[in-house]
Parts: structure tokens; C-alpha cells; sequence
């Protein structure tokens, strides 16, 4: 494991007060203009040469955002976002003619990479992955797409996918999550850059773990990705999702959107590592992380289960959420959030049961420190007819210091007799026994921190796939430098 | 648009009509509250399911409902009035629609305990009534607390005084007469001296079946080291409305205890405020719950725990049947300063038909680090091997799950210390399971 081993060194050697990818990258972009009106939504719809339905989709998305107010029940205090101040397009140059090779690449843009951590040329050695790299909102170098091409597997940014096979695009696109869902959404089906689209062929286990690295560059552009995955008939596929994003003074905004389709005995697992610009000290700058994740489990004994760590962002907006809608699938949530400084955290998940026999299971844990607010906001919906449903639902907090609040909204619903569903939640500080039995043992304070919370967390990230692991428990350490003492 | 017999202006109506004939009407000041009352109601109009605090709770029933403005009524002489506790060893105050009857309540009270009915003491007008009692903290998120503001008649002030234990259970009927389309909007305030203690089980009922709607206020300040045990029995009949909205304030080292039993109503709506703003204050929101056919049972309560060591425990359990839906919003806020807080949580359902709904929203906010703070909810039904387990040993189906569902409950019933009122309660556990027993599945 080279690669994480090198991550791993790299982190340690970081400066304590430095947000950790905090860099610009200098790539000369090819952007819409500045605003947001029904031209901009034409020129990204030229621009990626797209067909008239998708356009046509695009504008009834426009013309709806338009008409929708924010969402406005989340615990979050959100600054009032200028649609008008930011740039919804924008491309590394070099695209116009797409490298064939690695080497073809440009080379500020390898440089990048290495500065992350994750050399392009390891990762294709490092056994098992295939990056698809959105360096801002086009997809710059796809590697083993050949390998999984053998098997049927289609992994492709989502605008090739529109052209390559647009039958299949339009019958999912917007099934999951329709352009009205909400205002974030909608603003995302309306101006969509990239993302990746992955096809599972029936009975295909995809030979290895899919991941896209997310990196948002370019100054002023909110990244508007679109992920769509659809896993046929007794196939398996994991998907791993990271994000990281230079520092700056401006909020960004950034509303991704991502849809899952399993059918009869299909398995999804989506993992995502999500570390990006948090804001300084006294909260300035820092995303805005609007996300909208949705998977249904369509056939029967289907499985989607969600795996996040969340610890950047200024603002993080986010339900990954699960429609059991197959007879006996699966929906599982388990995450992590933790949020320090001024960083504001409203997450959870929906797990909506309608097919028989349908069990989801919740372990959320949430790390409060410095002046920041994290809050748990769930539901679970048994309907009618969901006979013999079951959930299990745990969220956990903890709190670290005086100032920060921990907060937890389960809303728990059930129409059936039969359906057995527990809930619980507790919340608590760190124990100080723990604490002073570390130190006793001559670790420092912060370690001592660090160490009691990856332990509060470890249900959570042994679930992560083997890459993400040791990068997550070093991200859970780093978000809580500067909490304690 | 279509006009329900009951929206808002039905009941800003109701405030035209009689405003004049309120008690105190003479009083500036209390006009004044009034009219500013009636204006909010007016602004804030019915909770709708937008209305995140009402968001499980629909009150399309109510609206589709004709109401009349409130009017004083007499109870028939032949009328027979229930007791829940015997009266050598309580006291009964009578509340009919609302108005105190000091005919039919028990005329001596016991020393250190004094009552004054609410419309005795604004219409003489000798005692500047506290005027912040009649304001609420969260005033706009409570339309039913300010529309009671605007249209209260009656009620009572109950004061005890300090460092008494009072050895009688005070018992509140509040016993609808029957009169069909009724409203009455009671405003009642207790307070209890420091160091004393004190029982008040107020128990709802009425004759006959006709709709009406009750719509309760309730002030309660439980001083320095004091402890009130505050026990409620809902059993209204099915087409009533009750909603009723509880604001506790507990002192320095005071207990507030509660029990709530509700098994009546179309649709009953408890909502019970508790602020811990003292050292070493303590809560105890304790009930449970059974509905039927189309009933609707709403608990929702709300502890703030605003300074450090204080505790709060909440115990609820439901059972419904045909198509009765329970509710159950529990919310504990621990300020930023309220270190040490205790407060635990825990709500548990059975749903014993295919149409029953529960929807809960235990709900924690917390701003302090140093606290010990849980909830636990669960839904289900009867447990399969256990009922396998008591028909093998000769039970018949229904003894089996009446045996069940009855311990199920007693459960939370645990709770109350007093041996004779946890009988109380329980007998009419048993009482309900007898009148509503469960077809086999």
C-alpha cells in the first residue's frame, strides 16, 4: 500500500493550522459567463454537444428552480446564496483535445495530483481502482476502463454516457431523485457539468472498487456533479467517492446530485470520504455542500448501504437516503460527521419501507468540537403494506468542548403492525477517565483526543473499503486539531 | 377555496360574541390582553401540517366541526358525578363545560390550600391576576394558548402554601355536561410554596356522546424544594376534542411529577412545557396511552434544561387499535450552561391492528458538553413467542394478549409512587383491554 503509506506521511508532516489541500491550481478555464439565467443552461447544453431531450429537461428544471423556495427546516444558519455570483461552467483547457495517456496530461494538473496524495501513476498500479478524475467539472483521465469494458461494466463520465448510450441515461436520469425534489437538486438538474455513470451488467461482480476523485478548482464555480448507478440483476459494485478542495475566501456552493438503481439480488455500496474547505476560524469561506442522495432498492433482495465521513465543509446539507421498495432489500446508513470550528452539519438519512420484509439498519455518529453545530436528522417510513419491516436505528454524539451543540431530529413513522423499528441516541462528552488514562501513558492531549474518537467512530469506518481507511482515521484526527486544550 | 365550518375566523367569531360577556370584562388591562391575544391567534391561525410542532397531528376533524362560542351551562340535578378517589381522603373541585360549579365541589379544604376560581377573581377584580402568568414564553408557536388567552372564562388558581404536605389527593372533574358543539377554554394556575407537596389528579369525562372541545391551559410554578405529583385521566368520549397545554416552571431542588392516562377523545393533544431553570430541578413526564377506532392521541412535551444539574425522565407507552394514530413528540433542549444535565427518554408503541399508525420525533438539542442525555423509541407488536408461550399453558388467544398487552403498559404505570392511584390507573388499563378486546390477528 505505497500510496497510502505516503498519504499517510504526508499528513503527519502537515503544519497543524494549515487546511491540509489548501492550493490553487493554476489551469487557464474555458467559462460560462458569470450568472445563471436560461442561456447559461443553453451554453452548458452546447457546450457538451447534448441532445435535445436532455436540454428540453434542463430548461423544465430552470423554469422549476426558478419558482422553489430553499429549504429552510434543516438546523443551519445558511448566508444568503447569489445565484448571480458564480460560474456554472467551466474546463480545463487542455480538454478540447482529451489526452489519450497519461503522459498526454498536463503536467500542472499531475502535480496537483501528487500534492493530494494520490499519484495518478501508483493508483493505477495500486491494485483494484480505476479513478475517474473530475478536476472541476470535466472528467480529465480515466484509467482500467478497457479492463471493466471486458466484463460489460460501462464506467464513464456522465457526459459521454449521454452520448454513448443515451437510452439508457434517459430512462434512469432523474428517476431517483426527479428535477422537484428540491431547490438544490433542481439547480443541479438544470446545470450539470459532469459526474460519472456506472452500468453493472446482470450478474457482473465489478472486479474492482470504482472511484472518482472530486476537486473543485477554479475560483467562483460551484461544481454541480450528477452520478448515476445502476446495478442490474444480481450484480455488485462499489463506488468510492473523495473529496478535497483548495482554500479561498468565497463560499462555494456545491450541489451534486447521485442516484442508485438496484434490481433483483443487486448490491451497491457507496462510500464517500468528503474533506473539503471548511472555512477558517471564524468561519469565512468554506463550501456549501448541498448534496442529494437517493438509491432505490427496485428488485427483490436488492441492497444499497451508504458509508460517509464527512468532516469538511462549511455548511453540509445531506440525507443519502434508501427506498426499499423490492420484497426483503436492504438499506444500511452508517456515518461519521464531524464538525469543528464554525462548521455547521445537518445530515442523516430516509429509509422508506414499502416492499415486505425490508430491513435498513442506521449507526450514525457525530463529533462536535470548537463553536459547531452537527445534527442528526433521520427518518424512517414504514408503509402500509410493508409488512414485517424492520430497522435499527443509533446515533450517537459527542461532544468535545464548551461551546459546541449536538443535535438529534429522528423522525419515525410507522403504518404497520408488524414492522418492529428501535431508535436510540445518546450524547455525551469524552470520558475523562479515557482521556487521563492516555496521557498517563504519555500521549499528548491531542492524540489522546484523537484516539478515544477514531475508537467512538470505529463501527462506522470499518466499513469503509480498505483505501479509505486509513485516510479517514487520519482526516478524523486532523478535523479535530485545535479542539482541545 | 373552501370555507370549514371551524378555521380560524369561526373562532375569532366566537371571540366577537362574547367578548362582552367574559368575565372582566371591565378591566382594561385584561381587555387589552385579550384583543392582543385574539390579534395572534388571528396572525399565527390553525396549525397545519406545515406546522412542524403539529406536523403529525391533523386538525381537519376539528375543522370540519361546528362549534359554538363558549355559554355557562347547568348540569341536569340528577346527574351523577364520577369520583376517582374517595372522598375521605380527597378533595373534589367540579368543573361543568369549564365553569366551576362550588355547588358540587366539596366545600372544606384543607388547611394551607387555597382555591379561587378564575372567573371570581376577574370579574371582582380585586386581585391584579399576574399578568406575566398569562403570557407564554414561545407565545407564537401556541395559537390554542392564545385563542385560550383571548376566551377564557373559568378555571382554577390553586395556591399552596409553603412547607405543607397535603395529605388529600386534590381531584379536578372537569365533566362535560353533553351539550352538543360546546367550547370551553379553561385557564388554571397552581402554585406550590417551597417545601411543600402536594397530588392533583384532574380527570376529564362528560355525559353522553356529543362532540365538543375543550381547550385547556394550564400555569404551574413549583417552588424551592417543593414536589407536586400531577396526574391526569383523559377518558372524554370519542367524539370530544381535547387540547391542553401545560407550562411548568420548577425550582431550586422541586420536583414536577406527571402522569398522563388518556384513553378518550377523538382527538386529544397534551402538550406539557417544562422549564428546569434552577439547581437540582427535577421532571418526571410519565403516561401512557390507548386508542381505538378513529382516535388520535398526541403527546408532546418539551424540557429545557437551562441551569446545570437537573434531571428529567420521560416513560411513554401506547397501544392502538382499529384506526387510532399516536403521536408522540418529545424534545429536551440543554442549554449552553445546563452542564451535568441528566435526561433520558423513552417512547414505546404496539400496534395491535393492520390501520393503526404511530409517528414519533424524540428530538435533542444540546449545547452543553458535560451531560448525560438519551432517547430510545420502539415500535412493534405483540411479541409472537411470548403469546406461543401463554397459549401453550391454556390461554385462549384474547387472555393471552390481553395478558400482554396489559403488562406492556403497567409498565410505565411503574412510575407512580402513589399504590392506590397506580391502581387507579391500572384498573383502567384493564378496563380498556375488557372493552376493546383484540380479534385474534
Amino acid at each position: 500500500m505505497a500510496a497510502t503509506q505516503e498519504t499517510v506521511e504526508q499528513v503527519q508532516s502537515l503544519e497543524m493550522d494549515k487546511y491540509k489541500y489548501g492550493f490553487v491550481t493554476d489551469i487557464e478555464s474555458e467559462k460560462a459567463p458569470k450568472g445563471l439565467s436560461e442561456d447559461t443552461v443553453r451554453f452548458i447544453s452546447a457546450k457538451k454537444n447534448e441532445p435535445e431531450w436532455l436540454l428540453e429537461w434542463r430548461l423544465k428544471a430552470y423554469r422549476l428552480w426558478l419558482t422553489m423556495p430553499e429549504p429552510k427546516w434543516g438546523k443551519l444558519e445558511i448566508p444568503e446564496i447569489d445565484y448571480q455570483d458564480s460560474y456554472y461552467y467551466s474546463s480545463p483547457k487542455s480538454m478540447e483535445d482529451r489526452p489519450q495517456s497519461l503522459d498526454e496530461v498536463d503536467p500542472e494538473l499531475l502535480r496537483t495530483y501528487e500534492k493530494l496524495g494520490i499519484p495518478i501513476k501508483e493508483q493505477e498500479v495500486l491494485a483494484g481502482v480505476a479513478v475517474d478524475y473530475v478536476f472541476d467539472s470535466v472528467s480529465v483521465a480515466t484509467t482500467f476502463r478497457e479492463q471493466l469494458k471486458e466484463v460489460g461494466v460501462i464506467f464513464c463520465p456522465i457526459s459521454e454516457a449521454i452520448q454513448d448510450y443515451p437510452e439508457l441515461v434517459k430512462k434512469y436520469l432523474g428517476s431517483v431523485v426527479p428535477a422537484g425534489d428540491n431547490k438544490h437538486a433542481c439547480l443541479n438538474s438544470a446545470v450539470f457539468t459532469d459526474g460519472s455513470f456506472v452500468y453493472i451488467p446482470k450478474g457482473v461482480r465489478c472486479p474492482m472498487e470504482l472511484s472518482t476523485y472530486f476537486r473543485i478548482n477554479e475560483l467562483n464555480t460551484g461544481q454541480f456533479e450528477r452520478t448515476l448507478i445502476v446495478a442490474d440483476e444480481g450484480s455488485y459494485v462499489s463506488y468510492l467517492e473523495g473529496c478535497t478542495a483548495p482554500q479561498r475566501d468565497e463560499n462555494q456552493l456545491h450541489a451534486a446530485v447521485v442516484e442508485l438503481v438496484t434490481m433483483d439480488d443487486a448490491e451497491i455500496k457507496y462510500s464517500t470520504v468528503q474533506n473539503w474547505y471548511p472555512g477558517d476560524e471564524d468561519g469565512k469561506g468554506g463550501i456549501y455542500n448541498f448534496v442529494t442522495k437517493r438509491g432505490i432498492c427496485k428488485g427483490k433482495n436488492s441492497k444499497i448501504s451508504w458509508t460517509q465521513v464527512e468532516t469538511g465543509s462549511a455548511i453540509t446539507w445531506k440525507y443519502p437516503s434508501c427506498i426499499l421498495q423490492g420484497d426483503n432489500s436492504v438499506g444500511e446508513f452508517y456515518s461519521v460527521a464531524i464538525t469543528n470550528g464554525r462548521q455547521q452539519a445537518d445530515t442523516g438519512t430516509k429509509m422508506i419501507h414499502l416492499g415486505k420484509n425490508t430491513t435498513s439498519r442506521i449507526i450514525s455518529k457525530g463529533i462536535s468540537a470548537g463553536k459547531s453545530q452537527n445534527t442528526y436528522r433521520g427518518l424512517v417510513r414504514v408503509a402500509a403494506k410493508a409488512e414485517g419491516a424492520r430497522n435499527f436505528t443509533q446515533c450517537d454524539s459527542l461532544l468535545v468542548g464548551e461551546t459546541c451543540g449536538a443535535h438529534t431530529v429522528p423522525y419515525i413513522e410507522s403504518k404497520n403492525r408488524s414492522a418492529r423499528l428501535e431508535h436510540e441516541a445518546t450524547t455525551s462528552k469524552i470520558s475523562e477517565d479515557q482521556l487521563f488514562y492516555c496521557r498517563q501513558r504519555g500521549i499528548s492531549e491531542e492524540d489522546a483526543v484523537g484516539l478515544v474518537v477514531n475508537g467512538f467512530c470505529r463501527e462506522v469506518l470499518q466499513e469503509l473499503p480498505m483505501e479509505f481507511a486509513v485516510e479517514a482515521q487520519q482526516l478524523v484526527k486532523i478535523s479535530l486539531e485545535g479542539s482541545v486544550g | 377555496m373552501v370555507t370549514l365550518p371551524s378555521d380560524k375566523e369561526a373562532f375569532i367569531a366566537h371571540y366577537d360574541q362574547s367578548k362582552d360577556r367574559l368575565p372582566g370584562s371591565s378591566l382594561a388591562w385584561l381587555n387589552e390582553t385579550r384583543a392582543k391575544n385574539i390579534a395572534l391567534f388571528s396572525d399565527i391561525g390553525l396549525p397545519s401540517a406545515k406546522t412542524e410542532l403539529w406536523k403529525f397531528t391533523s386538525l381537519n376533524p376539528l375543522k370540519k366541526q361546528a362549534f359554538s362560542a363558549p355559554e355557562t351551562s347547568e348540569l341536569a340535578a340528577n346527574d351523577e358525578l364520577p369520583r376517582l378517589i374517595d372522598s375521605t381522603s380527597s378533595v373534589r373541585l367540579v368543573f361543568i363545560d369549564g365553569n366551576y360549579s362550588e355547588a358540587l365541589s366539596d366545600s372544606s379544604l384543607p388547611t394551607g390550600l387555597t382555591m379561587e376560581s378564575l372567573a371570581t377573581v376577574l370579574e371582582n377584580g380585586n386581585r391584579d391576576l399576574d399578568q406575566a402568568r398569562l403570557t407564554r414564553p414561545r407565545a407564537e408557536e401556541q395559537p390554542f394558548v392564545a385563542l385560550n388567552t383571548a376566551l377564557m372564562a373559568d378555571g382554577y388558581i390553586l395556591s399552596i402554601a409553603k412547607d405543607v404536605s397535603l395529605e388529600k389527593t386534590i381531584e379536578i372533574l372537569h365533566l362535560g355536561s353533553g351539550k352538543a358543539e360546546s367550547t370551553h377554554h379553561t385557564r388554571n394556575i397552581i402554585s406550590v410554596g417551597s417545601g411543600s407537596k402536594a397530588t392533583i389528579i384532574e380527570h376529564n369525562a362528560d355525559h353522553g356522546e356529543n362532540v365538543y372541545f375543550s381547550n385547556a391551559a394550564t400555569d404551574i410554578n413549583v417552588d424551592e424544594n417543593a414536589t407536586l405529583h400531577h396526574y391526569r385521566v383523559q377518558e372524554s368520549n370519542k367524539s370530544a376534542f381535547l387540547i391542553s397545554s401545560t407550562e411548568v416552571e420548577v425550582g431550586k431542588g422541586a420536583t414536577y411529577d406527571s402522569f398522563l392516562l388518556n384513553t378518550g377523545a377523538r382527538l386529544a393533544r397534551s402538550e406539557i412545557n417544562v422549564s428546569l431553570a434552577a439547581e437540582n430541578s427535577a421532571c418526571h413526564l410519565n403516561g401512557t396511552y390507548m386508542g381505538t377506532d378513529d382516535q388520535h392521541c398526541d403527546i408532546t412535551t418539551r424540557v429545557d434544561h437551562k441551569t446545570p444539574h437537573t434531571t428529567c425522565d420521560e416513560v411513554i407507552k401506547g397501544v392502538l387499535s382499529g384506526n387510532a394514530r399516536g403521536v408522540f413528540q418529545g424534545k429536551i433542549i440543554v442549554h449552553e450552561q445546563a452542564q451535568k444535565t441528566v435526561g433520558n427518554q423513552s417512547h414505546r408503541a404496539m400496534l395491535l391492528s393492520d390501520r393503526a399508525e404511530v409517528d414519533v420525533k424524540p428530538e435533542l438539542e444540546i449545547f452543553a458538553d458535560d451531560v448525560i442525555c438519551s432517547h430510545g423509541c420502539t415500535s412493534g407488536q405483540i411479541d409472537e413467542d411470548a403469546l406461543f408461550y401463554l397459549r401453550s399453558r391454556g390461554l385462549s388467544q384474547e387472555q393471552a394478549q390481553s395478558l400482554l398487552v396489559n403488562a406492556f403498559l403497567a409498565d410505565a404505570v411503574e412510575a407512580v409512587q402513589n399504590e392506590d392511584l397506580k391502581d387507579l390507573f391500572l384498573v383502567r388499563i384493564t378496563n380498556w383491554l375488557e372493552r376493546n378486546p383484540n380479534k385474534p390477528a
